[in-house]
Order: structure tokens, then C-alpha cells, then sequence
């Protein structure tokens, strides 16, 4: 017997089958990013309205039998569901294998009933755990002797709230909250108990026709507490009234203290509610550049990324600044950009094309390089120095290239004492201003132009400057406005021109469109 | 001549570059202790320890007819903005170029009378996201402008005796036959704003326009003393 189960549990190891199928089940129920999950988690939310709908139907009318088979489909549907996640939930096989072996190596006899009990707990463990109470209940009263428990189906709404992440945020305001609301609670409890007892006492004599038993009393202090106040139950006698006054004051202050509590637990929330968005959205991004530190000068920086729709995550330590950007557009993170364990959970190294680093102090800076460094060693770094001493530090650390405030500022100056109308031009040509533009084409693998001269490209057809050409296996020599004839142009070297946006792109879709059909 | 007002962190890596460029220029610093630091680093010996409230003292420095270029580089922003003011005042073609550190102040100081004003930050942002957005243009000009290449970009001034004087764009193939690019002009008959020669607009050259060309330095001698300037 023993030796059937542990071979079974190396078997099931050992298929592919089953390998499949756990990351089926993986993807459709618990994978976040998976796109099964979604197409999955909204016919679930279709199915569970629908069986609630019509529940609503059947109060009034009798049931057609397909809508019943439909019921039994759906309930079908709900028990698969329970089942694949009770299986997903633990690897009961894996157990097995592991205290096998390890009764192996330790060279002492394997008992099953071990691993049993172990599989037993665990799976038990998820069978008592919220979520799967609310599929249980949401299955249990279909079962024709507990139509009592009918209610409970509605218990099926709970489970639209689980297939959306709200449900955890509130759940969660509620447990930080827990020792909070239980005083309240129990305030509560005792303003209404002891009120019913008052009314009770003076008026559950007979006086008042209304109040025939405690229970009575009760409805009442709750229904006044509340401040729905129906008006069914009323005092009659002085000392009712007065219990009243006192009862509705008090009601006051407890939902007032109900309401605060709630609402700044959710405000608080919000933060991380906000961050955990924007996560989720930059992680969808196939690339996009982290920019760490937001100043004024990532604020130049990032309104031009923004009107030339890069995509972009910030990260900024100061929740002060975070606070004062109202542009939903601009994806920003409070956190430490030095922390290596925030950089590892942005993810720096799949999507990340570029990052930029730009705080004004400068051993900041070092140390943010440094963590990113540690994460990924590739990944181009432009980081600000801020003194001109620290430069060499920066990028023994790791930054690929620098930029000093005062440096390039100065440069800047240079330029416009020396050509101040030829330096405004190029000033506006690189940033894609209105007017004209310097640009890099690139020639594609594909093209028709590769292994050809330079003068096969018809660059006389548009109205643009043609300044020269890199090529792609000497990156830092510009070759100049080359004799056209003697140059051959090879795969991703690139053309550097100026022209207009509008002739530039057409100059690109004639490149582009020159390309050898396979 | 050249002249710094104040001295910041950005003058004193101005004033670097302009020595390595061997120019000559005046540093005029109000504040005593900032005085050690221009002692210290020594780019010029024409130092002057002016506030620059009184015109006079501008007006001896030479700020009517010496000065070509006017950079205020203060700290404090109401000094430039005051020394904006003043020399403008006395001269009205003065290069000005001010420092500033946002955009409010760089209107105000343009209304002040500076030509182009610099704000360091954005320069810092600029550089970055053309970096990013385009890296090897920037490369290329960068090198071009600032790093000492066979190539350059320069602005040719049409004086009444060159022989391009009168001619149009498209009747002109000196650009060619020297190698060069035109890049642009800026035509006075029209407008003072930069127009790029790829608009593919046939220009008539006048006298004071400005065209400017990119290609070898020595090939753009060559052009010079072609065409008579």
C-alpha cells in the first residue's frame, strides 16, 4: 500500500500531464497577470450575477427547465472551481515525495500516516480560510435539503467581490482597525442594552401597548441608535423620553466615531492603494524609464518625455512632493530609489530601457547607481552630478553618463555667446519643436538599400538637409556629408538628417517602404 | 569683451571655459566673501568688487562700447534682474544672458532686456531627454560645438561686398562645391526668426542676413574667401 502511494506520488511528479494542467489551473485562478485569469474571473462574475438574478425570478414565478439546468451548470461550475483550488492550494504529492526521501536520507522507516496527517491540515487549513467559506456557501444551499440555507446564496455576491482587488483593501482597513471597532462595537452594544433596559423597565409594564417583551425594547434602542427611527415604537411615559434624549445623543457620537475611523483607515490606505496601481500599470509597460528623484530639473525632463510619449516611473522619496502632483498621467512611487529590495520589486530588469537618476545630493546618487548595479549590471545609467569632484565616483559606481548642472549650463552659455542664432536653432531642433527637426534613420535589416551606395537613396526628392551617416560598427565617427557614390550602406547604420517633421516622415516611409518582400 | 556679474557655481565653470577658449573677460562681484573664490580660482585679473547700483560704475568698466556680452550670473535673482535692467538701458545691443531659476524669472528677466536667459535645471532635463530621445544627434552636435573637431557650425554674417549678396538660394552652388550645409538663414526681409533651409523655400540673400553653415573649419575658410567676406 505504502509503496503504491509513493510510487503514484513519483508518477504524478514525473508527468507532463499533470505539470500542464497545475499551470493551467495556476493561470486561471490565482496568475494576476495571466489573460486567462481575466476572460475566467469575468464569466464567474457573469455566472454568479445570473444565479442571483434568479433567485430574485423564482420569488414570484416557477422556473422554466432550462433555467434550472443552467443552476446546475452554474453550481457545477462554482464545485470545479472549489475543487481546482483546493487543489492548487497544496501540492499534496510533493509531500509525500519529500518525507519519503527524507525518511530515506535519515535511513528510517517512511509512515505514510505522517505525510496524511500533513496533507490532511494543510488542506484543511484552506477549507476553513475566507475565501473558501464563501465558495462553500455559495454551493452548500443549491443542495435540495439545505433550500432553507436559500439565503446563503446570496453569499454568491461575495464572490464577485473576491474576483476584484476591493475586497482585500477593506478587508484590510478592518483587521488594521480590529482593536478600534471592537471598543466601538461594544459602546455600542451597551448603548443600545442598556437603553432597551431603561424603556423596558418603565414602560414593558403595560404602560406602552408597543413594548410587549425585551426583545421588543431592543428593536426599539436599535432602531432609534441608528437614527432610522420608524416610528412603530414610541415612548410614552417622562422617563422613556428622557432615556430617548440620552440614547440619541449618544447614538451620534458613535456613528460620528464610526465614520472617522473608517474613513481615515481608508484614506490612509489610499497611498498604498494608489502605489500598488501604479505598480500594476508599469509592470504591463514593455518599456519605459525610471527617472529617481523628481526636481526641477526631472520636471523638465519629464514634461518633454511626456509630450513625446515615453513611458516613464518615477520614484521620490519626499511624500510631500508625491502629494503636490496632480497629473494622473505621470506614474510616481514614494520609496527609496537606494533600497534594493523597492528596485527588485519595481523589476529593473526586464522592462527598464533607461534610468535616470536626479536627486541633488550626490552620495544619494552614488548610492541609488550602486543599488541599481546590483540588480542589473547592464542597464544605461544618466546620472546628475552635482559637484565636479565626485564625477569619477559616479562612474566608478556604475553611472554610463553624466550630467552637471552647472557644466552643461555653462556649455549652453558658451553656445550663445559664440553663435547665438545658429545655437537657438539647434537648441529648438533637438527638442521636436513645432519647427525643424534633427533625426536619426535608421536602415533595417530588411531593406533594399543594404549592400547598395549612398546614392541610391533619393535624398534630392525631399526637402531635407542630409548631414551624414554613423555606421553601425563605429559608433562614435561621424562621417560627414560623404561623397555618396564610395559609401555602402550596411544594416542599422543610421542617417542623420534635418528637415521638417512632415518631410522627415516622409523621407522614413520612402526608407521604410524599400524592403525585400519574403 | 566679455562681462560676468557675479559669481556663482555656474560663472566660475563659465569662466573655466572661456579661459581654456583664451577670452578675455571682467568679473564683477558685489559680495566680500564670494570675492575669495574669484581670488582663489584666478581666471582673470580684471576683477571688480562693484554693486552695480550706480550706473557709473558700469559706464567705467566700458559697458557703452567695450562690452560685447553681458552675463549676469548672481545668485540672487533681483541683482540680475537689476543689472539686466541697468545695462540695457545703456546699451541697446548688448548681448545679455542671465541666469535664472525657473520660468517666471526667466520672463521677467527677458523683459528686463536679456536676450536668452539659462536656466540650469532645464538645460540639465533638456540634455537628459535629448540623450535619451535622440542620442547620437546630440552626440554629433554637441562634439560639433563644444569639442574641438574638424568640424564646425557657424554663423556667416552677408556683408554688402560678398558676392552672395542680392543672389538667391537656388542659383547658389558654392554650398556644394565646398562641401558644406547650409543649415538655415536668418532673413531680415522676412522675419528675425531662424528659417531651416529644408523648408525647401528659394531665399533672396540681403546684406545683414545671417546664414549659417555646417562643415569642415578649413572648408569654411575656403567658402569665405570665396564668396568675398
Amino acid at each position: 500500500m505504502k509503496n503504491i502511494v509513493v510510487n503514484f506520488a513519483y508518477k504524478i511528479e514525473g508527468s507532463k500531464l499533470h505539470t500542464n494542467f497545475r499551470i493551467f489551473l495556476y493561470n486561471i485562478l490565482i496568475n494576476n497577470s495571466s489573460k486567462h485569469k481575466k476572460i475566467f474571473d469575468l464569466s464567474m462574475i457573469f455566472l454568479v450575477i445570473s444565479t442571483v438574478g434568479i433567485l430574485i425570478y423564482e420569488v414570484k414565478h416557477t422556473l422554466p427547465d432550462y433555467i434550472n439546468y443552467f443552476e446546475y451548470f452554474a453550481v457545477g461550475i462554482f464545485i470545479l472551481e472549489w475543487i481546482g483550488r483546493l487543489t492548487v492550494s497544496f501540492e499534496s504529492h510533493k509531500q509525500i515525495i519529500e518525507d519519503y526521501e527524507e525518511s530515506q536520507f535519515l535511513n528510517i522507516k517512511y509512515r505514510l500516516f505522517d505525510s496524511v496527517r500533513i496533507i490532511t491540515k494543510k488542506k484543511f487549513d484552506y477549507i476553513f480560510s475566507l475565501n473558501s467559506i464563501i465558495d462553500l456557501l455559495a454551493i452548500l444551499p443549491s443542495y435540495r435539503p439545505l433550500r432553507i440555507l436559500r439565503i446563503f446564496l446570496l453569499f454568491r455576491l461575495f464572490k464577485v467581490l473576491k474576483y476584484s482587488s476591493s475586497l482585500n483593501i477593506f478587508t484590510r482597513v478592518f483587521i488594521e482597525k480590529k482593536l478600534e471597532l471592537t471598543l466601538l462595537l461594544l459602546l455600542y452594544l451597551l448603548v443600545i442594552f442598556f437603553s432597551a433596559t431603561i424603556i423596558y423597565i418603565y414602560e414593558g409594564n403595560g404602560l406602552n401597548d408597543k413594548i410587549n417583551s425585551f426583545v421588543d425594547a431592543i428593536y426599539w434602542s436599535f432602531i432609534t441608535v441608528s437614527t432610522i427611527g420608524y416610528g412603530d415604537i414610541t415612548p410614552v411615559s417622562d422617563a422613556g423620553r428622557a432615556a430617548t434624549i440620552i440614547l440619541i445623543l449618544a447614538s451620534y457620537t458613535v456613528i460620528a466615531f464610526f465614520t472617522s475611523i473608517v474613513t481615515s483607515s481608508i484614506g490612509e490606505k489610499l497611498d498604498s492603494i494608489k502605489q500598488s496601481n501604479t505598480l500594476a500599470t508599469i509592470k504591463k509597460l514593455k518599456k519605459y524609464i525610471l527617472v529617481c528623484g523628481y526636481g526641477k530639473t526631472a520636471q523638465v525632463l519629464i514634461d518633454n518625455l511626456k509630450d513625446n510619449n515615453y513611458n516613464f516611473l518615477i520614484l521620490e522619496n519626499n511624500l510631500e512632493v508625491i502629494k503636490s502632483n496632480k497629473d494622473a498621467k505621470i506614474n510616481i512611487i514614494h520609496g527609496d530609489a537606494t533600497s534594493i529590495s523597492l528596485l527588485k520589486k519595481i523589476g529593473i530588469n526586464k522592462n527598464i530601457s533607461k534610468v535616470v537618476v536626479l536627486t541633488s545630493d550626490d552620495t544619494v546618487n552614488l548610492s541609488i547607481i550602486l543599488s541599481i548595479r546590483s540588480v542589473n549590471s547592464n542597464i544605461p545609467i544618466i546620472s546628475r552630478s552635482n559637484r565636479v569632484k565626485v564625477k569619477k565616483k559616479l562612474l566608478i559606481a556604475g553611472a554610463t553618463s553624466l550630467i552637471e548642472l552647472n557644466e552643461t549650463a555653462s556649455y549652453v552659455a558658451l553656445g550663445y555667446l559664440n553663435a547665438p542664432v545658429a545655437y537657438e536653432a539647434i537648441d529648438d531642433i533637438l527638442v521636436d519643436y513645432k519647427g525643424a527637426i534633427m533625426s536619426e534613420v535608421e536602415i533595417f535589416g530588411n531593406s533594399d538599400f543594404i549592400n547598395k551606395t549612398l546614392d541610391s537613396i533619393e535624398f534630392s526628392n525631399f526637402n531635407i538637409n542630409f548631414l551624414g551617416i554613423i555606421h553601425d560598427n563605429d559608433k562614435n565617427n561621424f562621417v560627414f556629408n560623404p561623397d555618396k557614390s564610395k559609401i555602402i550602406l550596411k544594416e542599422k547604420d543610421n542617417l542623420i538628417l534635418i528637415g521638417y517633421e512632415k518631410t522627415i516622415k516622409e523621407f522614413k516611409t520612402y526608407i521604410q517602404s524599400h524592403r525585400i518582400i519574403v | 569683451m566679455i562681462l560676468i556679474f557675479g559669481y556663482s557655481k555656474l560663472a566660475a565653470q563659465l569662466a573655466y571655459r572661456l579661459k581654456k577658449d583664451k577670452k578675455e573677460f571682467i568679473i564683477i562681484e558685489p559680495d566680500k566673501s564670494c570675492m575669495e573664490f574669484v581670488k582663489k580660482d584666478m581666471y582673470t585679473s580684471n576683477i571688480y568688487d562693484y554693486e552695480c547700483y550706480d550706473d557709473m560704475e558700469l559706464i567705467s568698466i566700458g559697458i557703452q562700447n567695450n562690452i560685447k556680452t553681458l552675463f549676469c550670473m548672481h545668485n540672487n535673482f533681483n541683482q540680475n534682474l537689476f543689472v539686466t535692467l541697468s545695462a540695457r538701458n545703456l546699451n541697446k545691443n548688448l548681448q545679455i544672458i542671465s541666469y535664472c531659476n525657473n520660468n517666471n524669472e526667466s520672463k521677467k528677466l527677458k523683459l528686463a532686456g536679456a536676450n536668452t536667459t539659462i536656466n540650469p535645471y532645464e538645460t540639465a532635463g533638456l540634455k537628459i531627454f535629448r540623450q535619451i530621445h535622440k542620442p547620437m544627434a546630440v552626440k554629433i552636435l554637441d562634439d560639433i560645438l563644444f569639442k574641438n573637431t574638424p568640424l564646425d557650425i557657424q554663423e556667416i554674417l552677408i556683408s554688402e561686398t560678398c558676392n552672395l549678396n542680392g543672389k538667391t538660394l537656388d542659383n547658389i552652388d558654392v554650398f556644394e562645391n565646398n562641401n558644406l550645409i547650409l543649415l538655415g538663414i536668418q532673413d531680415k526681409e522676412i522675419s528675425n526668426k531662424f528659417i531651416f533651409s529644408s523648408r525647401g523655400i528659394n531665399h533672396k540673400i540681403d546684406e545683414d542676413d545671417i546664414i549659417v553653415v555646417l562643415g569642415y573649419k578649413e572648408d569654411i575658410s575656403k567658402f569665405k574667401k570665396e564668396v568675398n567676406l
